[in-house]
């Protein structure tokens, strides 16, 4: 019976395991083909153990009597017939009644089907509720959309290579897949850092493109205001000047990748190779040149301004950046007082901007301004005015009515009816345990004391060891 | 079997089960409402051990022990202790005497010890140092003076009251001494209907006199037969189980013990469990002793040898429900059967 019911409750506590190592593999991955065989195998390794267990569990004989004995009141007699005669005693004792065993199953049987019902449900669960409970959706779709039309733009802006766009977008599908309500923060984590890195690549190709857009305007300007001269100007030594500068100009900006030709219409750009080639020369552009080249200025200033906008929409770039690429022509500034200056004078182009730089109009550059004042350091500031003024000031009691701070180690410092008292004693001081009340000159010590500070030539006295 | 000891026949137990009811009769008769506790007085009386009663005054303590004086016919005395009790108060002292031959020598004058049954009345009123000059007539049952030792008179028994009420001017009786004492019996009050027995039958408080005496022979031949008593391997084992479950680092302790217990008993109490069971069994009329004769004397026996902590004078836990819980589930024939598992007779 102890088998049996060690069987049972084995059995009651087996099938909870299993329940729930069928629930965890089931919400895992798929049950096994031959699960059933893996089940019987240890259901039957789990009886044997129980069997082996309660075999060892045997009561001796001893024990049995003692049972026997106690079951029927037999006040020892059962227990000392093992050990003695007890013969003359047998007809008091009665007939005696073999006790029997009984198991109240009830709990145990009640735990068994529970834990059978338990495994079953485990068994037949549909498993895509078990996939909810085991893995909660994370709901990032709007997200990750915004970051594929990110990248897509960085992609379209040539940013970003196409390797590379391909290399981000399955790092982001790959975000999306893992993504999971049970650790959201990681998925967060790893959205803001590709959101991120879109962000620094933007903002360095927006600053670009920003100064970009500056040197573009300063040529354009010059373009316009050397377009404004009159025909048959006098000094045409200025013009041919100016020409040559915007000629530079433009060669500045097509090393620099400010001008790309590429941007530019199939005509306009054969014509402007034709008109860099010449200026490679040394030559500057005819008025027909000036034209087409004020026409590919124009053109590569309304890229970097699409390029702004586009990025701006995707929130690539921060607002006040993009403010900064303004759809005007010249950066704001007026080409009229340029030519002007050119007409009359011609001279340095870039001379001419700091001195028009007021008359050009616009919201200011690079330069300190006008009237601007130099600053000079090394001035001492006048104490004239100052409310408060150091002085030493005077002892506040004679030396004779001085109370003792502490005893030096040296000769004091005289300091001809001047004293410093306070810290200086009493940092070295050799006796009053570092106490800072020490006990007061007694009147009638007063005059030693004196006398002992005012010894000339005494040798400072060394600290005992 | 033929080489073990010979169990006690039905006709040799029977003379004595015959004389310990006679004497439980008489002291009934003569005491009314204390059935059990003479039984358990007269258990520890065959086991040759000494008994500390706890009652309050006037609950008839003393009347107990002069009955039971009267009725086997034994040398009574009694002593109140006070705190000025000396030690040669009790036991003796010499005296400087002159001879007939006008020599002088120191005489023993024997103390009130020397008796067969020594009422120690309120034995927490005196000093220690008189509670210490008992601890030899107790273990030994001599008194050694002045380097020489005078056995006492056999049997010999002291039978020492204490009131639990009156704490103020006591001194408590330490380990060593209470571990001596056989039994604690604890002396509650009748209930009414004694109590009107009592006044009806009992003028002034006179006891009425025994009209049945053991003889010096019957109480001999009762110690005698109390040798006889066997105990079977099982049953000391229990009392082996028992006592050392009182130990609360003992893995059979049960919750109570753990938690309640600093000291649990000694192995007198094992020994004194033992003899009491056999003097029980002997009072039922059986030669051997069972499980049942131990949960009889178990409690009286512990009682006063378990020493509780400080957890159980917060928890207002006593030794009597400890030992009751120790009892209660402490399995006696060590089988230890889960609690779903029981044995019923068929």
């Amino acid at each position: 019976m102890m088998i049996y019911r060690s069987v049972l409750r084995w059995s009651g506590i087996w099938l909870m395991i299993a329940g729930v190592l069928v629930l965890g593999i089931r919400f895992t991955s798929d049950l096994p083909v031959d699960w059933w065989k893996y089940l019987l195998g240890s259901w039957l390794a789990l009886i044997a153990v129980a069997w082996y267990r309660e075999r060892k569990r045997r009561p001796d004989p001893e024990q049995l009597r003692a049972a026997f004995d106690r079951q029927n009141h037999a006040g020892g007699l059962v227990m000392a017939a093992a050990e003695v005669d007890t013969r003359s005693w047998e007809a008091r004792a009665g007939t005696l009644e073999l006790p029997s065993v009984q198991w109240h199953s009830g709990r145990a049987w009640l735990g068994t089907v529970l834990a059978a019902a338990f495994y079953i449900t485990a068994l037949w669960v549909p498993v895509k509720y078990a996939r909810l409970i085991a893995d909660p959706p994370m709901e990032i779709s709007q997200q990750v959309e915004e970051l594929h039309e990110q990248i897509d733009v960085l992609e379209s802006e040539y940013i970003l290579s196409p390797q590379q766009a391909e290399t981000k977008r399955e790092e982001l599908d790959r975000i999306a897949e893992q993504a999971s309500g049970f650790n959201p923060s990681k998925t967060w984590e790893a959205l803001d850092q590709l959101l991120h890195t879109n962000e620094q690549l933007a903002q360095q190709e927006a600053e670009d493109a920003l100064s970009k857009l500056s040197a573009l305007n300063e040529a354009a300007l010059l373009g316009k205001a050397l377009e404004m001269l009159p025909k048959g100007l006098e000094n045409q030594q200025a013009l041919e000047e100016g020409l040559k500068q915007m000629g530079q100009l433009m060669n500045q900006l097509h090393q620099q990748g400010a001008l790309d030709p590429n941007n530019l219409p199939p005509e306009l750009q054969k014509a402007m190779q034709q008109a860099l080639k010449q200026l490679a020369q040394g030559g500057g552009p005819d008025g027909e040149q000036l034209k087409q080249m004020l026409d590919a200025l124009k053109n590569n200033q309304d890229q970097l301004l699409e390029l702004a906008k586009d990025l701006a929409q995707k929130g690539l770039i921060p607002p006040d950046l993009a403010d900064q690429f303004k759809p005007e022509d010249f950066g704001g500034l007026d080409p009229g007082p340029l030519a002007e200056m050119l007409k009359q004078h011609g001279g340095d182009f870039q001379e001419l901007l700091e001195q028009l730089g007021p008359e050009l109009g616009g919201r200011g550059n690079i330069n300190r301004g006008p009237g601007h004042a130099p600053l000079l350091y090394g001035n001492e500031s006048s104490e004239e005015g100052a409310e408060f003024e150091e002085q030493k000031l005077g002892l506040s009691v004679p030396l004779e009515q001085a109370k003792l701070a502490g005893v030096t180690i040296t000769a004091p410092e005289v300091t001809g009816g001047e004293a410093i008292l306070g810290q200086g004693a009493l940092n070295t001081a050799q006796a009053g345990g570092g106490n800072a009340l020490t006990a007061p000159v007694l009147p009638r010590h007063r005059t030693a004391v004196k006398r002992f500070f005012t010894r000339p030539g005494t040798p400072p006295q060394s600290i005992p060891k | 079997m033929s080489d073990s000891p010979a169990l006690l026949k039905p006709a040799e137990l029977d003379p004595a089960n015959a004389i310990t009811r006679q004497i439980c009769e008489q002291m009934d008769r003569c005491l009314l409402g204390r059935e059990s506790l003479h039984r358990l007085v007269l258990t520890g009386l065959l086991s040759r051990g000494h008994i500390l009663l706890e009652g309050l005054p006037g609950l008839g303590k003393t009347a107990l022990v002069r009955t039971i004086g009267h009725i086997l016919q034994l040398d009574f005395n009694r002593v109140q202790f006070t705190p000025d009790l000396m030690p040669g108060d009790v036991l003796g002292s010499h005296i400087l005497q002159q001879t007939d031959d006008g020599q002088r020598e120191m005489i023993f004058e024997p103390g009130p010890v020397f008796t067969h049954i020594l009422l120690a009345d309120e034995i927490n009123r005196a000093s220690p140092k008189t509670q210490s000059a008992m601890l030899e007539t107790m273990q030994e049952r001599s008194v050694t003076l002045r380097g020489q030792t005078r056995e006492l008179p056999q049997p010999f028994f002291v039978i020492a009251s204490q009131n639990p009420i009156e704490m103020e001017g006591t001194y408590p009786l330490p380990e060593a001494q209470l571990d001596r004492f056989l039994f604690r019996v604890i002396f509650d009050s009748v209930d009414a209907e004694v109590l009107q027995r009592i006044i009806t039958e009992r003028r002034q408080g006179d006891l009425p006199a025994p009209n049945w005496q053991a003889s010096t022979d019957d109480l001999t031949y009762l110690f005698a037969v109390m040798e006889r008593i066997y105990l079977p391997k099982p049953v000391a084992g229990y009392i082996a189980r028992l006592v050392a479950a009182t130990h609360p680092d003992h893995p059979e302790a049960p919750e109570s013990v753990k938690q309640y217990v600093q000291y649990g008993t000694s192995p007198r109490a094992a020994i004194a469990m033992g003899e009491a069971a056999r003097a029980n069994a002997l009072l039922d009329g059986r030669p051997t002793v069972g499980f049942e004769d131990v949960a009889a004397v178990a409690k009286p026996v512990m009682n006063h040898r378990l020493i509780l902590n400080y957890q159980a004078r917060f928890d207002r836990m006593d030794t009597d429900r400890v030992l009751t819980e120790l009892i209660e589930e402490l399995d006696e024939t060590g089988l230890d059967l889960p609690a779903d598992v029981s044995l019923q007779n068929a």
